[in-house]
């Protein structure tokens, strides 16, 4: 039991560095891809001289609203959602894998002091 | 004829009433009713029910209202602000709920924090669901708190977000954490074989010293707060408390805190919700959607616990193995779920007892969540 237990804690901590370097590429990608999408759009944008400022901010405005109101099923957000599940749940294994080994170090100093 | 105008005037504000307003007040009365009738978490349910008829009166005196351009501040909305906009009051509750939990049984065996982590599951699966069915990341953060079925982490989070339902959020956490014995044995029940249900587990005596009980909560905020800078307030908050009960020689100060201190600001925090319970903006679809998406989150906290105890016990020799059903008790709510767990252990074998281990994995369920929220709000920008 105890070494299975160790042998958790050791595997946790090898694998949060890795793990965590995947989170940050896989969010950094998707940042990337943003803004690619963002400056494609932008360009587009200033290519279209005859778009009015009124017209694009009834758009935004439309889209914001649209995003506001429909309720529906967006499967892209878990783009950026999975990354934080992965990084949340491994940040609280590692905390509490930390705190189970100050725990197991403290009983022992402890003990020691009351022998 | 005056006397008629005068009498009519007295009672205009009876074409005030709307639709809206009175479903809110069946709905405070439904609290009031479970409050009272089926003792679900009564010290808040009570007076966020009297609190949501309060504020839903037509022109009610107790929230801000405008009076031929003048603001008249009500005394909910005064209230709110003193405490709950600034995250004073989760906190100062913080202080009560760490003076009265032992946390004895988890020093004593500290392996089983581990199943705390497994049942923060729920929280964090239940933010994809939300933020993928429309709501956004903020909110959607917000809503999946509910999960760690802690109320005061779940009013800081909402809180820090900014969220515009935290109304229904805390309607939410509160109710499903009263509903803790109805919630979790059938998902129990759905996730082990009976014989599973039967796994004895032994019970060591073993004595934990003063010295430890009174560091640990030094080390925790120490270890949590380096991890996770932002949830430094209500860790510390907790292990304060916890502190002065433990010390051993401010036993004043803490029967002062799990009883006057705790009462006190749970009083006004049940009240001071009620701001947020104001029929225009809880009465909609994502009040159902967000109480359905509490549910949720309790569900998958409860299965995560369950599902990581049976993956450990594929790993344990026959003589070892964890009952799984004690991985259900790593949510917050504390002491419900591991009654809820010494009770079906019971049922299966009338001679296991299981609640040993149950309280250790439960209050491991009262750090982690804390945690867990913390995480949220490192990870996710205001």
């Amino acid at each position: 039991m105890k070494k299975l237990f160790v042998i958790l804690m050791t595997l946790a901590l090898i694998l949060a560095l890795p793990l965590c370097v995947m989170a940050e590429e896989l969010s950094e990608s998707t940042a990337e891809e943003i803004t690619g999408e963002a400056m494609e759009t932008t360009a587009e944008e200033t290519t279209a001289e005859e778009t009015t400022d009124e017209a694009v901010e009834t758009i935004v405005e439309e889209t914001e609203t649209e995003y506001e109101m429909d309720f529906g099923f967006y499967p892209d957000t878990l783009r950026t959602t999975l990354p934080i599940m992965g990084m949340g749940m491994l940040g609280i294994f590692l905390v509490t894998c930390i705190i189970v080994l100050a725990v197991v170090v403290l009983s022992k100093f402890g003990k020691q002091k009351e022998e | 004829m005056n006397f008629f105008q005068q009498l009519a005037d007295l009672f205009s504000n009876v074409t005030n009433i709307t639709m809206p307003q009175v479903i809110m007040w069946i709905i405070g009365g439904v609290l009031i009713y479970l409050a009272i009738k089926k003792n679900m978490e009564p010290t808040l349910l009570l007076p966020m029910g009297f609190g949501a008829i309060l504020v839903n009166l037509p022109l009610s005196g107790a929230v801000n209202q405008w009076a031929e351009g003048v603001l008249e501040e009500g005394p909910i909305d005064v209230l709110f602000n003193a405490g709950i906009a600034n995250e004073l009051f989760p906190l100062l509750l913080f202080i009560g709920i760490g003076a009265m939990i032992d946390f004895g049984p988890l020093l004593a065996n500290p392996k089983l924090m581990i199943f705390g982590a497994a049942a923060q599951f729920g929280i964090f699966f239940t933010l994809c669901l939300a933020n993928a069915v429309g709501f956004e990341l903020k909110d959607a953060a917000s809503i999946a708190i509910i999960g760690a079925a802690d109320g005061p982490t779940s009013i800081f989070v909402a809180n820090y977000f900014n969220s515009n339902y935290m109304g229904a959020i805390m309607v939410a956490a509160y109710s499903y954490m009263a509903l803790v014995p109805i919630v979790q044995p059938p998902v129990i029940k759905l996730l082990t074989t009976k014989e599973e249900r039967r796994i004895r587990m032994t019970n060591k005596d073993i004595c934990v010293s003063k010295r430890t009980k009174i560091l640990f909560p030094i080390v925790i905020t120490i270890i949590t707060g380096i991890v996770s800078p932002k949830s430094v307030a209500l860790i510390g908050f907790l292990m304060f408390g916890n502190l002065i009960r433990e010390c051993g020689v401010l036993d004043s100060l803490s029967e002062t805190a799990q009883k006057v201190l705790a009462n006190l600001v749970t009083l006004f925090l049940g009240l001071t919700i009620a701001t947020k319970m104001q029929a225009e903006d809880f009465l909609s679809v994502r009040t159902l959607l967000i109480i359905g998406l509490g549910l949720f989150a309790f569900i998958f906290d409860t299965a995560g616990g369950v599902l990581f105890a049976k993956l450990l016990n594929l790993f344990l020799p026959k003589d070892k193995k964890i009952n799984p059903m004690i991985g259900a008790a790593g949510i917050s709510a504390f002491p419900m779920s591991a009654r809820v767990v010494h009770k079906m252990g019971l049922e299966a074998d009338n001679s296991n007892f299981l609640l040993m281990h149950a309280i250790g994995v439960n209050v491991s369920g009262q750090i982690a969540s804390v945690i867990a929220g913390g995480m949220i709000l490192n990870l996710i920008a205001r």
